[in-house]
């Protein structure tokens, strides 16, 4: 592979915190190495509970490993501005967490943030709501009186509006039906394909990550035991782990 | 002589009657606060006493450093009450509680004391401790309510705050909502002190001077003065807390630190 897009070198996290039963702190994710291509749809999949959610919140800067690198275009985001490492690394959440106030507040709040000048906010906000399969209808609508799958786009709207070079997605369609799903995906294609977009696509459902992904990471405990091309991982897998998590997911999903 | 009447100690413990009306109603209700009741009535009575002797004290001696050792003692007390009234169980909220009325009172107090009451010498006793107690009372509360109301709201936001970082939102951006929250809930009811003074409730100095029979258009200059010390040193209490919790939450690369919620 030519110098990745972003990457990990060994990243371990521990949490600070002791858990709600008074356990001691353990590592949510150990020794975890990945490298993801510019222009790919990288998976990250596993069991939930797995550590998948921290790896993406390190990817960006929303917490910091114990030990280990994050690279982003080859270079330590410890040592870039968190700021514009979190521009340049959009990242999409499980639940769509909008602001109170209309959809065009929330994409508007975006281009704010990314130093986007008031004047050009709104034309520039319509584009993102297309990119999102938005029409420009929703621009004065109550963000949050819409559905889930519409307030999934919002969020990814409002995730491209700083311009990202590489999107984070988690689970971005865990709380939608499976049309609204389905039509997530599609999207997520879509922005790879016409913006050439470099994406991480967090999930648990193996068929989505078939469909989408290039390459993907297997993410068992907090450590990572398989990585490569989706093809290989779903008909050789090498680990175990890996052929047990498959077909328990596939057989599930048959049920 | 005025139409002052004088309190015997016998009347005082008369008007414990009144606090057995209250010790009535909670065994009746059974609201289970009967030793607080009796705690309560005890500790009015001892720490009055205690205090009208302090005062009597240090009044005497009209030192600076009586006075401010004083002044220090109420301090200690109000950060610690503005502390344990912080839900969030994490070490700092003393330090916050304290720096944030430290700052409020003195800001206050040095504006005052400079500039419009100008007494000789500065530390004089009988005009500093009572109007700093108001000033630090009122700072007190403003802090608790918002450090409290501060925290509450971030943990309900949390993820819209997590959400703005994600964006590229510095720490500050992204708790804007919440801070303002916070400081409002603080300056609410100094805001609302200020409407009605006088309307429903005498405020406590003027109504000593009208009870000793010397009520005079001094007192309600005073008074005036006072209401709107108590407002700044609100609003300046109010807005370091507020900076301070804020600092707190996050860290230098403007992580939320939730164990701090």
């Amino acid at each position: 592979m030519t110098k990745p897009k972003l990457a990990t070198e060994r990243v371990t996290l521990t949490r600070t915190r002791y858990g709600a039963d008074g356990s001691p702190p353990e590592p949510v994710l150990c020794d975890v190495s990945l490298e993801v291509a510019a222009g790919e749809v990288f998976g990250i999949i596993g069991p939930s509970g797995a550590g998948k959610t921290s790896l993406l919140r390190l990817l960006n800067g929303l917490e910091t490993p114990d030990r280990g690198r994050i690279l982003l275009d080859g270079e330590d985001i410890s040592g870039l501005d968190t700021i514009d490492v979190r521009r340049r690394v959009g990242m999409v959440f499980q639940t769509p967490a909008l602001f109170p106030g209309t959809v065009g507040e929330n994409v508007g709040y975006a281009l704010e943030i990314a130093d986007v000048p008031g004047a050009t906010r709104e034309a520039k906000g319509l584009v993102c709501l297309d990119r999102a399969g938005l029409s420009d209808d929703f621009w004065s609508r109550d963000a949050l009186e819409l559905s889930q799958g519409e307030q999934q786009r919002v969020a990814i709207a409002r995730a491209l509006a700083a311009e990202p070079e590489v999107l984070l997605l988690d689970e971005p369609t865990s709380a939608l039906d499976p049309s609204a799903a389905a039509r997530i995906v599609d999207l997520v294609g879509s922005l790879r394909r016409d913006l050439g977009m470099t994406i991480v696509f967090v999930t648990h459902l193996m068929e989505q990550a078939r469909r989408i992904c290039d390459r993907a990471l297997v993410l068992v405990e907090g450590r990572g035991v398989e990585e490569g091309e989706v093809a290989a991982l779903f008909d050789a897998p090498s680990s175990e782990f890996t052929r047990l998590f498959i077909q328990g997911r596939l057989d599930g999903g048959r049920r | 002589m005025t139409g002052y009447f004088e309190l015997s100690w016998l009347d005082v413990v008369i008007s414990l009657v009144l606090v057995g009306v209250l010790l009535i109603v909670s065994l009746v209700q059974r609201l289970g606060i009967g030793r607080g009741v009796f705690a309560g009535a005890i500790r009015t009575f001892v720490q009055l006493m205690l205090i009208g002797y302090v005062l009597k004290f240090v009044f005497d001696l009209s030192k600076w450093y009586w006075v401010l050792l004083m002044l220090a003692v109420m301090l200690v007390v109000a950060a610690r009450t503005a502390a344990t009234r912080d839900e969030c169980r994490q070490p700092g909220r003393m330090r916050i509680a304290g720096t944030a009325i430290v700052a409020g009172v003195v800001v206050t107090m040095v504006t005052v004391v400079a500039l419009v009451i100008r007494i000789r010498p500065w530390y004089l006793p009988q005009i500093l401790i009572p109007i700093s107690g108001m000033v630090i009372g009122n700072t007190m509360n403003a802090v608790s309510l918002t450090t409290s109301r501060f925290r509450s709201e971030m943990g309900h936001q949390r993820g819209q705050v997590e959400a703005a970082l994600a964006l590229g939102a510095t720490s500050t951006q992204a708790s804007a909502r919440a801070f303002r929250q916070g400081m409002k809930a603080g300056l609410v009811p100094t805001m609302n002190a200020l409407m009605v003074v006088g309307l429903v409730q005498l405020p406590g100095m003027m109504s000593g001077q009208i009870i000793a029979g010397v009520l005079s258009v001094q007192a309600v200059r005073y008074q005036i003065v006072v209401m709107y010390m108590i407002a700044c040193g609100a609003a300046v209490g109010s807005l370091v807390a507020a900076v301070l919790v804020r600092r707190q939450l996050f860290t230098q690369r403007h992580q939320l630190r939730s164990e701090y919620l």
